[in-house]
């Protein structure tokens, strides 16, 4: 085949700004979405730890939508669906000012949080009863073991499956791409299209997504060790 | 929205077909159908590689599914829809290039199922089967394979949920899946995107519930049959 | 130090607990002995209010634990409770488990804190394990950490719940001598327990429960004498048999 490979072309000028402008912009989706998500997570939790049968269902239904419809469809709903509620002015604005990384951020959040909540459930779940009644009959309050001998251990077991959720978002980030973001594999696709350098637009794009990928899946390994809950 | 049904409603369900190609829900189950069928092969072959006693295939294996867990599954597709076609010297259908894409993501990840489900297996069942003269391989396919798969089935059925829901990327390549369809529609009725996509979730909810209800009794059932066996084992 | 009045505990339409009136007085060893399912293990629990009882009172010190306006969390800080499998946290080192209480319910620094846990450590001989985590230590160990814990706060009354069941017989003879250097330093103790040898050495007086009924409340010497119970001449055989 006729085909010369050559990263140069791709790796100059206003094709590696694209580039660049991508990377930045799949951090930002990537921790924003992260941060927003655990938060979210974390108050799903204990909301449904809490014997209230309504909201226990709501945020079970929360979690059901999440898990049994594509992110991408849950991409498109807040883009094109969302939208459509808010007055025009409202909408105007918001796309004057790139509304797209908006909604893919809120998009990704809540899915994320549906999946860490779940996360920190089994967590929760795997904990013997015995601890919460051993704390409890040392005179601690329930909030009290809560807050000093079962979360502790909740994060613990819960936490190789958050650092699966971890890099599972971060590729998940790309999705984005489906809704207007300017994310990596946005650009990857544009530069692309404009330069007719194929290999080389998804072979950075591939390299880059690799890279982060790795120190993810290292940084996960390291810090699984690190807190493993030992119980005998 | 029952208007947007009843006008869109065979569309949702078979795209353009009988006046065009088969597209809508009815593709999106057999995209995800075949590329499930289409994996399971290469991932029995990733899990025995990755279990078993030879270096090399360990670490071909276990690099191949290192690489591609790190990468999106937008990436591979679009690798698969736009290059191979110039790599291989002739176009090929964007249909196959989304079932390719799915097929090399998801033998990474069935195939580490399937060697956890073998590694799951006690010690004591290769060891019989060797003790009984059996070689590597008819252990492997006669005893190992079979009760690894049996126990793994509903991870199995599980990752065909997820594969449905990835095949909702073939959207961006225009494959005339159901989530395509829907784009469509949403493009000729700009009024009502909340009710277009809210049938398309609606949609994937009620078939991917559903497979992960059928996940849960399929994982209980199994757990029973397993314990089961043990105790007529302990009797016996 | 302890008095059950006409005890009574249901779970639903069973009746677990028969009508049980006794006497713990300060500074002596109960050991409540019976076979699996006689309530000995429902009637210590009713003491840490980790059972709610339906009918007659229970008085620790002289107050009535289920009166309303007693706070079950201060109850509970001056009774101390050791489990048959010891649950100790395991996301804690061992001075970290024994000094939570004095951290958590004291609000005392770890600075402060300390030097007691260490002590407390010393006393049931595992000062050199302060910084090992509970998955590192051997069962034995374990409850002796347990009984550290369920000491820390200098509790007036100490109750245990079959706490040698759990462990290798190896490891039984280093928990009781434990057991046996408490008591005699004059700690009011409840044990559930099948040690009997223990139980005769050890104890002022032996409960036995059948059935939720306290059928025989005696000293040691008349427990193991043929003027005992039927039911206790009967209960001391089988164990004796299964040893």
């Amino acid at each position: 085949m006729g085909y010369q490979l050559d990263f140069g072309k791709v790796l100059r000028g206003e094709y590696l700004d694209l580039i660049l402008q991508g990377v930045q912009t799949t951090m930002v989706l990537f921790v924003l979405s992260w941060v927003f998500g655990l938060v979210l997570a974390i108050i799903l939790t204990v909301v449904r730890a809490i014997e209230f049968r309504p909201t226990q269902l709501l945020v079970a239904a929360f979690v059901e939508y999440h898990r049994n419809v594509p992110v991408l469809i849950q991409l498109f709903v807040w883009y094109f669906g969302f939208a459509v509620v808010l007055p025009d002015g409202v909408n105007d604005y918001l796309n004057d000012i790139g509304a797209e990384i908006g909604y893919a951020i809120v998009a990704l959040a809540l899915n994320k949080a549906a999946y860490m909540s779940e996360d920190f459930r089994s967590g929760m779940r795997s904990i013997h009863p015995a601890q919460m009644e051993a704390a409890r009959s040392m005179g601690l309050t329930y909030l009290g073991a809560m807050r000093w001998v079962i979360l502790p251990q909740a994060w613990r077991l819960a936490l190789p499956a958050l650092l699966g959720q971890t890099l599972i978002l971060f590729k998940g980030t790309s999705l984005a791409a489906g809704i207007g973001v300017a994310e990596l594999s946005y650009q990857a696709r544009y530069i692309e299209e404009q330069s007719f350098r194929i290999f080389e637009a998804y072979g950075i794009a591939t390299a880059i997504y690799m890279l982060i990928s790795f120190a993810i899946m290292w940084l996960s390994a390291v810090l699984s060790d690190r807190f493993r809950l030992r119980v005998k | 929205m029952l208007e947007i049904i009843r006008e869109y409603g065979l569309m949702l369900l078979v795209g353009e077909y009988p006046h065009g190609k088969l597209g809508g829900l009815a593709l999106t189950l057999i995209i995800s159908i075949v590329s499930l069928a289409v994996t399971f092969p290469c991932a029995v072959l990733i899990a025995l590689a990755r279990t078993g006693p030879l270096r090399t295939p360990k670490a071909i294996a276990s690099g191949f599914v290192h690489s591609v867990r790190a990468v999106p599954l937008l990436m591979l597709i679009f690798w698969a829809y736009f290059a191979l076609p110039i790599v291989i010297g002739f176009p090929i259908d964007a249909t196959y290039t989304l079932i390719l894409a799915i097929v090399v993501y998801q033998a990474a990840y069935l195939g580490e199922i399937i060697a956890a489900g073998i590694e799951g297996l006690p010690k004591g069942q290769s060891e019989a089967a060797k003790a009984l003269g059996l070689g590597y391989v008819p252990t492997t396919f006669r005893v190992i394979l079979p009760q690894a798969i049996f126990n793994v089935i509903p991870g199995i059925v599980n990752q065909l949920t997820t594969i449905i829901k990835e095949s909702s990327l073939g959207s961006i390549i225009a494959v005339s899946e159901l989530s395509y369809v829907m784009l469509q529609v949403n493009s000729n009725e700009v009024t009502k995107p909340l009710q277009i996509f809210g049938i398309l979730a609606a949609t994937y909810f009620i078939l991917c519930f559903a497979l992960s209800q059928a996940t849960n009794w399929l994982e209980r059932r199994i757990a029973n049959r397993r314990t089961g066996r043990v105790v007529v084992e302990a009797v016996a | 130090m302890i008095e059950f009045q006409g005890v009574s505990k249901w779970y639903g339409t069973l009746k677990v607990l028969k009508d049980i009136s006794a006497t713990v007085d300060k500074g002596t060893t109960i050991v409540l002995c019976g076979p699996s399912g006689s309530g000995k293990s429902t009637l210590v629990r009713t003491v840490n209010r980790l059972e709610p009882i339906q009918e007659g009172t229970i008085t620790v010190a002289g107050a009535d634990i289920y009166a309303k306006s007693v706070n079950v969390n201060t109850l509970r800080m001056g009774i101390g409770f050791v489990f048959q499998q010891f649950n100790l946290f395991p996301h804690l080192t061992v001075i970290d488990n024994v000094m939570l209480p004095l951290r958590r319910l004291h609000h005392q620094s770890r600075k402060e804190a300390l030097p007691t846990a260490l002590l407390m450590l010393e006393r049931v001989g595992l000062a050199d394990k302060a910084h090992a985590l509970p998955a590192d230590i051997s069962g034995g160990q374990s409850q002796r950490v347990a009984i550290a814990r369920s000491l820390i706060l200098n509790p007036e009354v100490l109750i245990l719940d079959e706490p040698t069941s759990a462990l290798d017989p190896e490891m039984v003879s280093e928990v009781l001598k434990l057991l046996r250097q408490l008591s005699g330093e004059g700690m009011t103790m409840m044990c559930v327990t099948h040690e009997m040898g223990f139980a005769r050495e050890v104890a002022d007086r032996i409960w036995f429960l059948k059935n939720g009924e306290l059928t025989f409340d005696a000293k040691p010497l008349v427990f193991f004498s043929p003027e005992a119970h039927p039911d206790v001449r009967g209960f001391l055989s089988a164990i004796q048999k299964n040893h």
